[in-house]
């Protein structure tokens, strides 16, 4: 199934809905990015949420970029945190 | 070949949109979506709730979809640095903050059947996740110390109830270094020790009441998949998840239960039902999340995901899980 890659900010109750989840892939992940179905609803809901269209590569450049983010930042605790921290070290994955 | 006439006796229906009267097994052209659509059977999905006042993750979380309420936690990873003591009340549609929790902590026990009536006990704190073991109940408007739990722990505890009647189980000693079978009673004075969990392991899920609660997953270094099931005075091994995680959320019973989201060691999305028997997966949320509150009063057809941390960072993020009792699906030919 081929995707289609957005920014968009979450604005809660609305932002996708039950219907829009049945009528297409939806994923959200760091950096406000959405992974979306391509097909007519999934356009119409990149339409509805002023969605900032990206290609692949620069959707995962900005997830990628949290991603390092959060690693530097798990990487600077000690090793008593690390322990402690209930969260693993944060790793890159590929979208969808 | 056979065409729809020929098998039905009619041609298939246009109609501008979807039809307001669906009959499972309808199938019709809508012209709106140039799309050829049917309308299926039940089935679950996740919609974007009311986002919540701030990020939050590893709180706890009682009540229902639409009377919740979110506690402590943090707002971010790690933990330690960054916990708090906010109280969030959800009703179904807006989040309104509460009033503060008395002991701060983050990975505790919580119960509860609404967001005016919860239990929070036990947890980890800053400095070290240094186990707690104070219970807190909150009123609607307040939060106020009622007793301790026999044994501290944190980390991450299972829990199952309501206000006057609630079950924790599992968990982490610290400054010990074990996690724990522990299971521990509350009557709504005080807590008793009963049965301990066949496996010790911390940030289980759990649902459920004092007679008859799950524990499920949780974290043994690495994650696991194992559920047990209480009968109000032992537990005994039930079939495990399809995917092991740890310090996921749930909603409702040890007959039919959700449980979602966690960590396998990164964020999952995805949503497992429980029938009584065995788990089945359902559907994915949108944005995986570990840490996150959920709703354990709700039930397997109606839950709640709130905040939780979230590929990387703690979120502020909600949804709503809702079973339809039809689903309109679009025909794709390739």
């Amino acid at each position: 199934m081929a995707n289609k890659y957005c920014t968009a900010t979450n604005t809660g109750k609305g932002f996708f809905t039950h219907e829009d989840r049945r009528q297409f892939y939806l994923s959200g992940h760091a950096g406000d990015v959405w992974v979306v179905g391509d097909n007519f609803f999934g356009d119409t809901w990149i339409d509805r949420v002023s969605g900032i269209s990206k290609t692949r590569a620069e959707a995962q450049a900005i997830v990628d970029g949290k991603v390092e983010e959060a690693q530097a930042a798990y990487d600077a605790l000690s090793t008593e945190e690390k322990e402690i921290g209930l969260q693993s070290r944060p790793q890159k994955y590929y979208l969808p | 070949m056979a065409d729809y006439k020929g098998i039905k006796g009619f041609k298939v229906t246009s109609i501008a949109g979807d039809p307001t009267n669906k009959v499972v097994g309808d199938v019709y052209y809508d012209t709106t979506a140039n799309a050829l659509k049917f309308v299926g059977g039940p089935s679950g999905t996740w919609a974007s709730g009311g986002t919540m006042p701030d990020t939050k993750m590893g709180g706890g979380s009682a009540g229902t979809q639409t009377a919740n309420l979110q506690f402590g936690g943090g707002t971010n990873a790690p933990l330690n640095g960054n916990q708090v003591d906010t109280t969030f009340s959800y009703d179904g549609t807006s989040w309104t903050a509460g009033g503060a929790m008395g002991t701060i902590r983050f990975a505790m026990g919580s119960f509860g059947a609404s967001n005016t009536a919860a239990i929070a006990v036990a947890g980890s704190a800053s400095p070290g996740s240094s186990s707690k073991a104070e219970t807190e109940s909150y009123n609607g408007t307040s939060w106020t110390e009622v007793a301790d739990l026999l044994t501290a722990r944190g980390e991450g505890l299972g829990a199952a109830g309501i206000q006057g009647a609630g079950l924790v189980f599992g968990g982490y000693d610290r400054p010990g270094t074990t996690n724990v079978t522990l299971t521990e009673q509350w009557n709504g004075t005080s807590w008793t020790e009963v049965n301990d969990l066949n496996t010790a392991r911390q940030g289980p899920g759990g649902c459920g009441i004092t007679t008859a609660a799950l524990c499920i997953g949780g974290d043994l270094t690495p994650q696991t998949a194992i559920t047990e099931q209480w009968n109000g005075t032992s537990w005994t091994e039930v079939n495990d998840l399809n995917k092991a995680r740890n310090h996921a959320a749930s909603s409702g019973t040890s007959t039919l239960a959700l449980f979602f989201g966690g960590q396998a060691p990164g964020a999952c999305a995805e949503t497992e039902q429980w029938n009584g028997t065995s788990w089945t997966e359902v559907g994915d949320l949108s944005t995986g999340r570990y840490l996150l509150g959920g709703s354990l009063a709700g039930t397997a057809l109606s839950a709640l995901a709130a905040g939780g941390g979230s590929s990387p960072a703690g979120t502020d993020a909600t949804e709503e899980w809702t079973v339809s009792d039809t689903t309109v699906k679009t025909v794709t030919v390739s």
